[in-house]
């Protein structure tokens, strides 16, 4: 099982929304409890890892609109519709094949490729009932 | 003669359009660097396609453009080279 | 200075006809070859203006081959289209 393996759209999800495995880590800990707010500590807490790491990664989660919050509030799970149905494709395949998922995480994506769908007139969300 | 040169001006300047319009929305979705720049020299082209429209047609060569209508093309097709040699050096 | 810029112009739309046909090497897509044609021909039009030299294009008769280039382009969106509703 490669990378190959994942559809078009999680791969664009993955590529432009997940930089590392420890985002993927916070982003399932905040889909678990999708109403409860999480601060900053809590989670480093958790993963044991440091306040500051878990910070950039959440501030990213908010800028792709995953979460919302912010560092003194705390941070909530956010995403609905189609990011959310990402969200649990992505929870269900990293723990199925862990390293395809993390392999995909730290792969580029094809810029040739991306190129020439950007020409597909119809939408992408079309693409997973394809 | 004229007419026909119209027809294609146009076209290659709404095709130029097209081509900047569909990258740049793949570049809103993937974020691949190189989507960017490409929409960036399409537009430029479009704008290149514009300015022989006018050149050509409608001040019908009054004002030499020539020179002014390639600067923008060379504008576009240098960053575009620039994002395919960064594409692939990275 | 036209020539000089026409230069400049022919050589980026051949650098970036080498790199369209690399991506078709690369990914085996058919919209690569034609997007390579295409910018291949762009340039050859810089070339046949400054062997020309004359900057009048619809009197030089070179839009044909900027009209060949951008139907290559629009056949290469339409064969995009096509591919993808399999």
């Amino acid at each position: 099982m490669g990378k190959r393996d994942f559809s078009e759209a999680f791969r664009t999800f993955v590529n432009k929304h997940i930089t590392s495995v420890e985002q993927i880590e916070v982003l399932l800990i905040l889909v678990a409890n999708p109403s409860r707010v999480w601060t900053v500590a809590e989670i480093s807490a958790i993963l044991r890892s440091s306040p500051n790491s878990i910070a950039s990664r959440l501030e990213g989660l908010r800028q792709a609109k995953l979460a919302k919050g912010d560092p003194n509030a705390g941070f909530q799970y956010t995403a609905s519709g189609r990011s959310h149905d990402m969200v649990e494709l992505l929870s269900e395949e990293y723990g199925a094949r862990r390293f395809s998922v993390i392999e995909l995480v730290f792969s580029r994506p094809d810029a040739a490729r991306s190129f020439a769908d950007a020409f597909r007139l119809r939408d992408e969300g079309d693409e997973r009932t394809r | 003669m004229s007419g026909l040169a119209e027809v294609i001006y146009l076209l290659c300047t709404a095709t130029s359009l097209l081509c900047g319009l569909l990258l740049l929305r793949g570049y809103r979705r993937s974020g691949t660097r190189l989507l960017m720049w490409s929409a960036v020299c399409f537009f430029c082209l479009c704008v290149n396609n514009i300015m022989l429209f006018l050149d050509v047609i409608v001040l019908t060569n009054s004002v030499d453009l020539s020179v002014w209508r390639l600067l923008p093309a060379l504008l576009g097709v240098a960053l575009l080279c620039y994002g395919l040699i960064e594409e692939e050096a990275a | 200075m036209f020539l000089f810029l026409s230069g400049m112009l022919m050589m980026g739309f051949l650098v970036a006809a080498v790199f369209f046909w690399r991506f078709w090497a690369r990914t085996g897509d058919r919209f690569f070859i034609l997007f390579a044609i295409a910018w291949t021909l762009l340039g050859g039009e810089r070339l046949g203006l400054a062997i020309r030299n004359t900057p009048e294009e619809p009197r030089a008769g070179m839009y044909f081959i900027r009209l060949a280039a951008f139907l290559l382009i629009i056949v290469a969106i339409l064969y995009k289209n096509r591919a993808s509703s399999r």
